[in-house]
């Protein structure tokens, strides 16, 4: 899906077909799990792969398939029911996306549409989204307009000892999240470039996850997490981009964020490409986000007893947090490696490899190591 | 009232066949996740269920589908069968825990729900870019299964409606495809506890297959 924040948009490009694999190991350690009340470890790891293709359908337009399985092993779902190393400890995340984009020629817009699903143990996930973009005559300036639909369903598991109790009630199993998103691209002068836009979301259903615990002071039995049913998401982005030359880019990311749980945060980001020789590209960067708490947030045990709403999830508390990141490609000028197939009318090239570490660090105690890599592939056809 | 429905199906299929210009067989082999849910019933408009919720695991149900489409333009239609595998073999209760073992047994142990639906398919062909179409599409039908839940001769009419986008690569003889589907099957009760009480399965899947 075209993201009006989260990058500058690109134009289908003619080449056959590529295809990138991706691997993404990430280690989480915490005290705050949602799961027990927002004590208890946060301990977590997740091992991600995904294959992604982009392939041209003719001259104008391409379709872009991602695929991706990601296995997670988890201490605090494992706590969802009283029996530690029980089948809550592991899941299985399986999610398949296909969007298809054209640019027709002499043009200056181009559109798309796009579908996909996803499938865990406890939700079904489908979405649809469209986006359509125009470019000024002297083609400086791009406004892109995209929207995306997700259609949730949960299965709902309550905390083992709620189970059956007239109280863990919900008001429904689906949720709904309809975004809509404006971003404008301006090209200012040779070297600069900015892009300002928002990604607003109406989310409606089942707000909240089923097996959270809250605690209530002077009540033994937690009672499960409460949310209103619906939630209006606002985010403000501004993205500007410099290149000092060849050799180096900068760029850097704002994000102001209000929502109607009154959540409310500030992102700064800072990065650089520097290129070491024709075929390396270093890549370091620097995060900042600094959150307000939603005001149905309190901690263990502080929670107003006649409070409609609760919660005790730190994602949702008063936080600060920063990470730190390294990344390298390598684009060899002729790829890796090079091979004919089909009867020598196709080549295939094994084009870029990258390799990315972050490390994330919160001010409530969370810390998360992240390692990434991908390999990429190009197929061409001769004619 | 079923009778009707079918004539009617049976009339529109004719007519459509008379004026379509040709006809494609297709077949699947995918496999879909989901789970089977029996909501026991809520009158609180604010609460989901007041009686609880029976439910199964999240399972895999791998599938084989067949359909046979006549082509009208850019649209296309026909009937279409589909049999499928169910993995699983109880349900929870609402109360049931680890301190209390409350199941309701489906299928034989180590076994599976056989699902089988038939039904009507429409499809439409919306955008056609040198070999690739993309094409979303529309079931709905009737299943029968075979099930070991204690009620089951309180089970009525159960029918399924299903969301598919067909993704399309067209070569000389053949079509092979890609498919994405969405899948809600329910069950009717011949007498309820409330007025709310349902059966409900859901689905998301993929596919791949050829067309002649």
């Amino acid at each position: 899906m075209e993201s009006s924040i989260d990058s500058f948009p690109t134009k289908p490009q003619e080449q056959n077909t590529e295809v990138d694999f991706l691997f993404h190991y990430y280690d989480q350690e915490g005290v705050h799990s949602a799961v027990t009340g927002g004590i208890g470890t946060e301990k977590l790891n997740d091992y991600d792969s995904k294959i992604q293709i982009k392939m041209a359908l003719d001259s104008v337009s391409q379709l872009k398939i991602n695929g991706g399985i990601n296995i997670y092993t988890s201490a605090s779902t494992d706590r969802i029911d009283r029996i530690i190393s029980s089948a809550s400890k592991e899941d299985i995340q399986a999610q398949l996306y296909v969007a298809w984009e054209e640019a027709p020629v002499d043009k200056k817009y181009r559109y798309g549409l796009n579908m996909g699903g996803a499938t865990e143990s406890d939700y079904l996930s489908g979405s649809l989204g469209a986006f359509i973009a125009w470019e000024s005559k002297d083609q400086s300036r791009e406004w892109l307009l995209n929207s995306q639909v997700f259609f949730d369903r949960w299965q709902l598991f309550f905390p083992d000892e709620l189970r059956g109790n007239p109280n863990t009630q919900v008001p429904t199993d689906r949720r709904n999240d309809f975004q809509l998103g404006l971003n404008l691209t301006q090209i200012i002068g040779p070297r600069l470039q900015a892009s300002i836009g928002t990604d607003l979301s109406f989310q409606q259903g089942l707000l909240s996850t089923p097996f959270h615990r809250v605690y209530f002071p002077g009540e033994e039995l937690a009672r499960i997490e409460r949310f209103p049913t619906t939630r209006f998401k606002i985010p403000i982005g501004l993205r500007l981009h410099y290149y000092f030359g060849d050799f180096l880019i900068s760029r850097f990311f704002y994000r102001y964020y209000w929502d109607t749980f009154r959540l409310q945060s500030n992102t700064f980001q800072l990065g650089l490409g520097v290129k070491l020789g024709n075929a390396c590209t270093f890549t370091p960067s620097y995060r900042y986000h600094q959150q307000q708490a939603s005001i149905y947030f309190a901690p263990y045990q502080e929670q107003e007893v006649d409070a409609l709403f609760y919660t005790s999830d730190y994602d949702l508390s008063s936080f600060s947090s920063q990470q730190w990141a390294l990344g390298f490609k390598f684009t060899p000028l002729y790829g890796f490696g090079r091979w004919n197939y089909r009867k020598k009318t196709g080549l295939g090239i094994f084009k870029s490899w990258n390799w990315r570490f972050a490390r994330y660090q919160r001010s409530d105690g969370l810390r998360a190591f992240v390692v990434s890599t991908g390999l990429s592939f190009n197929f061409l056809r001769k004619k | 009232m079923y009778l009707n429905r079918f004539l009617f199906l049976c009339f529109f299929l004719s007519s459509f066949c008379l004026a379509a210009q040709k006809s494609q067989f297709e077949i699947g082999l995918g496999s879909e996740f989901g789970w089977w849910v029996h909501e026991l019933g809520s009158e609180n408009p604010n609460a989901f269920s007041d009686l609880g919720v029976t439910k199964t695991h999240h399972t895999p149900a791998p599938f084989i589908s067949s359909s046979w489409l006549w082509k009208l333009n850019r649209w296309k239609i026909g009937p279409s069968v589909q049999g499928g595998l169910f993995f699983e073999t109880q349900m929870r209760t609402p109360s049931d825990s680890r301190d209390g073992w409350e199941r309701i047994r489906i299928a034989k142990r180590d076994g599976f729900v056989p699902i089988f639906r038939y039904g009507i398919h429409i499809e439409y062909q919306l955008i056609k870019r040198g070999r690739y179409t993309l094409a979303p599409a529309f079931r709905y039908g009737a299943f029968q299964w075979n099930t070991l839940h204690p009620r089951q001769d309180n089970f009525g009419y159960k029918h399924f409606s299903e969301i598919i986008f067909y993704h399309i690569w067209h070569f000389k003889k053949r079509d092979l495809f890609l498919r994405m589907n969405y899948d809600t099957l329910r069950v009717f009760l011949k007498e309820k506890n409330n007025p709310f009480e349902k059966h409900y399965l859901y689905f998301w899947g993929t596919s791949f297959g050829i067309r002649f």
